[in-house]
């Protein structure tokens, strides 16, 4: 991707004035993506991403740079103007690569860039089909695919040089139902660090026929209650709430500087002790795995938290020399734009031993959510908020009418300790997060969970 | 960009079998300085670009992007965008403009702004920071805090006769500081945006960024409840934009907009009027030409509450029988052409602010609202998000209070909108660049304790 001997001078540019541990990313990343409205392919768009970036530490400082020009001197001029910005003599003339063996534990059978956008068109189309017939009140369907090959270099001044290439594939349905002048939509997806082979395994007109399930489902629904109570929320993209509540407080980019409700808590009880979790970058061809992360470090498995006891953070190789601990395998960037930082792969909350019927039984009254939205947090006061896009009520220990549009908010601490019941049903979906090196893929998981009390905001009284 | 390679691309492309074809060339410098503890924490100067390709063949439009110029990238271009035009089955008729049209002139470069010493620069942050830590010692730490500058220079050219540039500048600083007191933590933001770093105010940023977050703190749920409700400037700026896709042609020719059939009705309270100005000075979204690189125009899209025009490109404009508003947009080069707002306007009104509060027994006053990118449905107009503020009492802003969602319906606020008062800003937070004032609304749904 780039030439070594480049790259060696390149990085001795950089370590010019005095920095103490310089490094190139280089990225050369190839995209698809089409669009299909109503039955009939609407956008379709390819292209080729390339640039190379330049990060320079001095103690906890950090200088970062990127060009698309992969033009020696021009690299050269790039990584002498980001060290201008230090201050002092070079302390490294020379450095010796260790050129790591290719790892491949996400192997890819059918590269998607290889197979032909008709045949991708076809699968759209089997989804689209499937999603219009399922009732006559669906009235627009939108499917959105798109898959990448992301191949990266990763070069610093310890001397690493690792390659790697990332595959991503992704399905989405969004469909919208439509009677009596209103109209609700419903979105199901499937992302996947698997090839095309993904299609195999996978049923798209399932995903057609479950979004628009929702979409129907929620036209009639009525509008959720507001208040505190009890809610259940289902499992695979329910691990929002972990990543939301939990997750983006224990990325050494907030626990660094203090600014996390975790940071000096290890060893502490941080969660109801039915609670464990673990943020997991190698999971075989997993939405948020890789062989290595965007340091060049290989990804790992960390637990975060084990029976309630925090017992770890996600750190890169900068936060690490502020915290003086470890790196974690789980420095993440969008692409060469943005210097990695401390990011999650997969995370997930782990299996417990409640049962699924066990906990809606339990509840008087109280909120089912099967499929969550998006949501937010602020690390630092750990308040958080996410989106249901499917949800029922719980009344005298069964499931029984839909509400929409409820969102719910509490703070991180709160809710893991209110973690009442953890059930064995774990499966996992995919998000894209967005965060200060950009948007990744990020899977989350978890099975069905029980919190005792939470904040629901809805538009009608309890 | 050389021109002898777009040249090039345009021979190959002919040679392909492409009728009209077109580049959209984007360049773009970036540098961003964040401090901690009197030291330079990041330091990040940039530059990238990238070109867009598109082509007609045989009525279809076919798009490729590249970050990388080298000869086999042009043929990639041609041959991908061939391919992705092979594939196109919506039926509807695709045009490139001719560079027809009143192009206003713009001044949005200020050659000065990159001349400024990084020093400076640096420096400017360096104060900051220790001004806004001397400013309350409740303030404890800054989570985040930039100076970010821009510059960026934008081609379009095609082999119809359009050939249009533009090159903009601008400078943002902002800080995010934490504030403590009581083990209570809340954070805030300040910021000031210019062309002209000499204009950047530290004093205006440190107030702003301190205020909100220390009379913040101590905040609690209150209880649930429909009352009347005020959202600040900078906060309903942000909602608004959230949901302008709805007036967008494009999503009202899918079916995707309830606002299909509207247009010359009333949508709204007659308080509301709202402007897509783009020919503002110092704005982030102004420009003599769009996307398409036709000549945009100011005009309003709500005035007194009725539907005046959607936003149109070239492609929705014909399919509607009418001109292109001018609103073609490219999120980056790498995108398809869409549809944007440029600078949105909502006309503030005469009431001051506080006379906006007095009218108030029994309300809120909400000063920010959370997750945005989830919270809404834009389909439904269905609304439910956690948000912070103050109640009112007896036409007095009273104690702090969080933990609470509002919710409510789009199109059912539009209406409810009582009036805007007169302290109008542009939010650098909303996803278009839009501005308002604080707008009180006849009632909403609170869910807290």
């Amino acid at each position: 991707m780039l030439n070594k001997q480049v790259v060696h001078d390149v990085l001795m540019a950089a370590m010019s004035t005095g920095g103490d541990f310089a490094e190139v990313f280089v990225e050369d990343r190839f995209n698809n993506s089409l669009e299909m409205i109503k039955g009939k392919v609407e956008k379709s768009l390819s292209g080729r991403d390339y640039g190379i970036g330049i990060r320079i530490f001095q103690g906890h400082n950090s200088v970062y740079t990127y060009t698309c020009s992969n033009e020696k001197a021009h690299l050269i001029q790039v990584a002498k103007k980001a060290a201008a910005a230090l201050k002092g003599i070079p302390s490294q003339t020379g450095v010796d690569f260790y050129v790591e063996a290719p790892l491949n534990l996400h192997p890819v059978k059918v590269v998607p860039k290889d197979v032909d956008k008709s045949i991708k068109v076809e699968l759209m189309r089997k989804g689209s089909l499937a999603a219009s017939a399922y009732d006559k009140s669906i009235n627009q369907v939108v499917v959105t695919y798109l898959d990448y090959v992301q191949n990266v270099l990763i070069a610093n001044t310890e001397g690493k040089f690792v390659e790697d290439q990332r595959t991503r594939t992704r399905y989405v349905i969004n469909a919208v139902a439509q009677a009596e002048g209103k109209m609700q939509n419903g979105s199901i997806g499937k992302g996947s660090g698997k090839g095309f082979e993904l299609y195999d395994e996978i049923d798209v007109e399932a995903i057609g026929r479950e979004a628009s399930r929702i979409a129907t489902t929620m036209l009639h629904a009525k509008a959720s209650p507001s208040g505190k109570f009890p809610v259940v929320l289902d499992n695979k993209f329910g691990g929002v709430i972990f990543h939301e509540a939990c997750g983006h407080g224990l990325e050494a980019t907030s626990v660094a500087k203090g600014n996390s409700v975790y940071a000096g808590k290890l060893g502490e009880k941080i969660a109801s002790e039915v609670v464990s979790a673990v943020d997991d970058g190698t999971i075989p061809n997993e939405w948020g795995s890789a062989n290595y992360d965007d340091e060049g470090t290989p990804t790992k498995r960390n637990l975060l938290i084990e029976n309630g006891i925090l017992k770890g953070y996600m750190i890169d190789k900068l936060n690490a020399r502020r915290m003086n601990m470890d790196i974690t395998g789980s420095s993440r960037r969008q692409s060469y734009k943005f210097a990695p930082t401390s990011r999650m792969t997969n995370t997930y909350i782990l299996n417990g031993t409640s049962k699924f019927d066990d906990m809606i039984a339990s509840i008087d009254y109280g909120l089912y959510a099967k499929y969550l939205g998006g949501g937010s947090v602020n690390t630092v006061t750990g308040e958080f908020n996410f989106a249901v896009q499917e949800a029922y009520l719980i009344e005298n220990g069964k499931i029984t009418a839909p509400v929409k549009g409820a969102t719910l908010i509490g703070t991180g601490l709160e809710v893991l300790n209110k973690i009442e019941m953890v059930s064995d049903n774990f499966d996992s979906g995919e998000g894209m997060c967005g965060s200060v090196s950009g948007s990744i893929p990020a899977g989350l998981g978890q099975p069905a969970l029980k919190v005792s009390e939470i904040t629901v905001g809805g538009r009608e009284e309890a | 960009m050389r021109s002898d390679l777009v040249n090039q691309l345009f021979e190959l492309g002919k040679v392909k079998g492409f009728i009209d074809q077109e580049i959209y060339y984007v360049e773009n410098k970036n540098t961003e300085i964040s401090v901690y503890e009197g030291q330079i924490d990041k330091y990040n100067i940039s530059e990238d670009g990238g070109l867009s390709y598109r082509g007609i063949v045989n009525g279809k439009l076919g798009y490729a992007y590249t970050e990388r110029f080298e000869a086999s990238t042009l043929e990639m271009l041609v041959n991908e965008a061939y391919d992705n035009a092979k594939v196109i089955e919506v039926e509807d008729e695709v045009f490139l403009h001719d560079g027809s049209g009143n192009y206003q002139a713009i001044d949005s470069f200020n050659p000065t702004l990159s001349e400024v010493p990084m020093q400076e620069k640096i420096d400017f942050m360096l104060t900051l920071e220790k001004e806004l830590k001397a400013f309350d010692p409740r303030i404890k730490n800054l989570s985040y805090n930039s100076y970010d500058e821009v510059e960026s220079f934008r081609w379009i050219k095609n082999t119809k006769g359009l050939d249009v540039q533009d090159k903009v500048n601008y400078c943002l600083a902002y800080a995010m500081p934490v504030v403590e007191a009581e083990g209570d933590t809340r954070t805030g933001i300040g910021y000031d945006i210019s062309n002209d770093f000499y204009k950047l105010s530290k004093s205006r940023i440190v107030e702003e960024a301190s205020k909100e977050a220390l009379s913040l703190l101590g905040a609690k749920p209150t209880k649930s409840q429909k009352c009347p409700v005020v959202i600040k400037n900078e906060t309903f700026a942000q909602l608004f934009s959230a949901y302008m896709g709805i007036f967008s042609a494009e999503r009202v020719q899918k079916n995707l907009s309830s606002m299909a059939g509207k247009l010359n009705e009333a949508i709204a309270s007659e308080a509301l009027t709202l402007l897509d100005n783009p020919h503002l000075p110092l704005a982030l979204s102004s420009s003599s030409f769009d996307a398409e690189g036709v000549a945009t125009q100011m005009k309003p899209i709500i005035e007194k509450g009725v539907l005046k025009t959607f936003l149109h490109n070239l492609k929705t404009a014909n399919k509607d029988g009418v001109l292109s508003t001018g609103n073609a947009s490219k999120a980056s080069y790498k995108g398809t052409v869409g549809i944007a707002p440029s600078n949105l306007v909502i006309q503030p009104g005469v009431t001051s602010f506080s006379d906006m509060i007095a009218g108030i027994d029994n309300g809120l006053y909400l000063v920010s609202l959370q997750g945005l990118h989830a919270g809404i449905d834009t389909i439904s107009g269905d609304f439910s998000l956690q948000c912070h503020g103050y109640e009112i009492k007896n036409g007095k802003i009273g104690r702090p209070v969080s933990q609470i969602t509002v919710a409510g319906n789009y199109f059912e606020l539009l209406k409810d909108i009582e009036l805007f008062s007169d302290d109008f800003r542009f939010s650098i937070m909303s996803s278009d660049y839009t501005g308002s004032a604080s707008v009180k609304i006849k009632s909403l749904s609170i869910s807290g304790e």
